[in-house]
């Protein structure tokens, strides 16, 4: 299937923006990171509304939304009432730290962060199983996406911290950004290794001919499920996903967990993690469209 | 209440294109998209046989919407767009498309298609609009080879219909659009277990296809 742009970077912003309240969620509920609580609200609405802008620039009539969504149960129901959700959540957060006289959202804004920056990613992964594309269609891919989310969030959240100069919240944050990148990458490489074994999800007719498609070549089972680990997209894979992706912001995180780097630079670190851990994340998000064949290989889309 | 169906004779099918022709001209589908596309299958090796030509075998398989009993579609549709008609097929409603294609994804047969002028998805709709006149699908009507036969399932797949000569040349059209043949007094005799649907990946695909004489079905 063609890679479809603004998908890939709807999902990223979706997993950007949960992260972020996720874990201004975890610091509250840590009784940290009081200074930084309103740039993580904004920034999460606003990375939840550049995704939604996004998704624009893949549908064909947006405006027929406001018709309203008819079928309840559809992923894409479930995952726009999830976006409505977690937006309500970071107003209610946004509003009762307002209210408090502490200046602090209370435990239960924190914890209702936490369930619905969670929720958000996996209802966003959710929506695209379908039996049609057997290399999406596993609990591998919401679950890559909830700890994409908790990388994605550790090291946004040392961002804020350094630009609010919140210190109290750069050792958890990194704690979670560590622990996010080498679980996302554990996660990355059993996913890849699952699709190197889903050849038993793919029927192949061996020789076939598609008229309407004449210049496209006969494909055969291997060719889709040996290109990660080991084909054509083992270097993008490895080097992207896995050694960009996650090692360098695991590296990086650990640094500044442990104090060898400065709290004053781990501003800088945090940066140069995060863009690490977002070519990572759009890598593997593009992968997962270059294998993205039908389950019937000769029936082919001409998406 | 209906429930339509076709069913595709393999064993007669000669690869004509007939049927992917007539319905782009019929339904004006748009340049580049298929609502009924023609495989090739093949052609393979016949078991026990050289290797090579002649000990070969092919079919041809007319691939369209299978108008689904459960469509995969259908559920991930956020809009309702693509439902369950009244006559068991499955139809868009073009004013309630977004345009999400995730209809397209999650179809196993690759036979939807976005409409770049209309931005909206689309597919075979079974010629509901002749269908619904009592006349044939157009891909029935003008199949080459007479392989196509179209019906209500709930009536029995034998007596699906395709079209007919007239005993009178210069009839008219009503004559000659209302003259057809039924599938069991038509082609050679079939079993049950010569006839065949698509990969079934939990959707149940409806439209049928009748491969038999020692051909082997190619899922």
């Amino acid at each position: 299937m063609e890679i479809q742009w603004p998908l890939i970077l709807f999902t990223f912003f979706n997993c950007l923006a949960g992260g972020i309240f996720l874990m201004q969620g975890i610091l509250t509920l840590s009784g940290k990171g009081k200074q930084m609580q309103l740039v993580s609200c904004v920034s999460a609405i606003v990375a939840l509304a550049v995704g939604g802008l996004a998704v624009f620039f893949h549908l064909q009539h947006p405006l027929r939304m406001l018709n309203g969504f008819g079928h309840i149960t559809s992923g894409i129901t479930i995952e726009l009432i999830f976006v409505i959700v977690f937006a309500v959540a970071v107003v209610l957060y946004f509003l009762m730290m307002r209210r408090s006289e502490e200046g602090v959202a209370p435990a239960w804004c924190a914890i209702l962060a936490i369930v619905v920056s969670v929720a958000l990613p996996f209802a966003t992964g959710d929506s695209y199983l379908m039996s049609a594309i057997p290399v999406w269609d596993t609990m591998l891919l919401p679950l890559y996406y909830v700890v994409a989310t908790v990388m994605l969030g550790g090291l946004a959240a040392m961002i804020i911290a350094g630009a609010t100069k919140c210190e109290d919240a750069v050792k958890l944050s990194s704690t979670v950004a560590l622990i996010g990148s080498i679980v996302c990458a554990a996660i990355t490489v059993i996913y890849a290794v699952a699709i190197s074994g889903m050849g038993e999800h793919f029927t192949e007719m061996e020789y076939y001919f598609d008229p309407t498609l004449p210049d496209v070549a006969m494909r055969q089972t291997e060719e889709v499920t040996g290109a990660i680990l080991a084909g054509e997209h083992a270097v993008a894979f490895w080097l992207g996903c896995i050694a960009v992706g996650c090692a360098v912001p695991a590296v990086l995180s650990a640094l500044v967990m442990v104090g060898k780097i400065a709290a004053d630079k781990a501003l800088i670190v945090a940066v140069v993690a995060i863009v690490c851990a977002i070519i990572g994340t759009i890598v593997w998000r593009v992968l997962l469209y270059e294998v993205a064949v039908n389950a019937l290989i000769q029936f082919q889309w001409a998406l | 209440m209906s429930n339509y169906a076709i069913i595709t004779d393999l064993n007669r099918c000669t690869g004509c294109l007939a049927c992917t022709v007539a319905c782009k001209a019929i339904n004006g589908v748009d340049v580049g998209n298929f609502w009924i596309k023609t495989l090739r299958v093949g052609p393979h090796p016949i078991e026990g046989g050289s290797g090579t030509f002649p000990d070969v075998e092919m079919y041809f398989l007319p691939v369209q919407c299978q108008h689904c009993e459960n469509p995969e579609c259908v559920k991930v549709c956020p809009t309702e767009a693509s439902h369950v008609a009244d006559d068991g097929t499955i139809q868009i409603d073009k004013d309630k498309c977004i345009g999400c294609q995730f209809c397209a994804m999650a179809c196993p047969y690759g036979v939807r298609y976005l409409n770049q002028t209309e931005r909206v998805v689309e597919k075979c709709t079974l010629c509901e609009q002749r269908t619904s006149q009592g006349e044939l699908p157009q891909c029935v009507s003008q199949c080459g080879a007479r392989a196509r036969f179209f019906g209500d399932l709930d009536a029995g797949v034998e007596n699906f219909e395709a079209p007919a000569h007239p005993d009178s040349p210069g009839c008219q059209y009503d004559e000659m659009t209302k003259t057809r043949v039924k599938l069991k007094d038509y082609v050679e005799a079939f079993t049950e277990n010569d006839i065949h649907h698509l990969t079934n990946k939990g959707n149940d695909p409806k439209l049928m296809y009748l491969l038999r004489e020692g051909r082997k079905w190619r899922e």
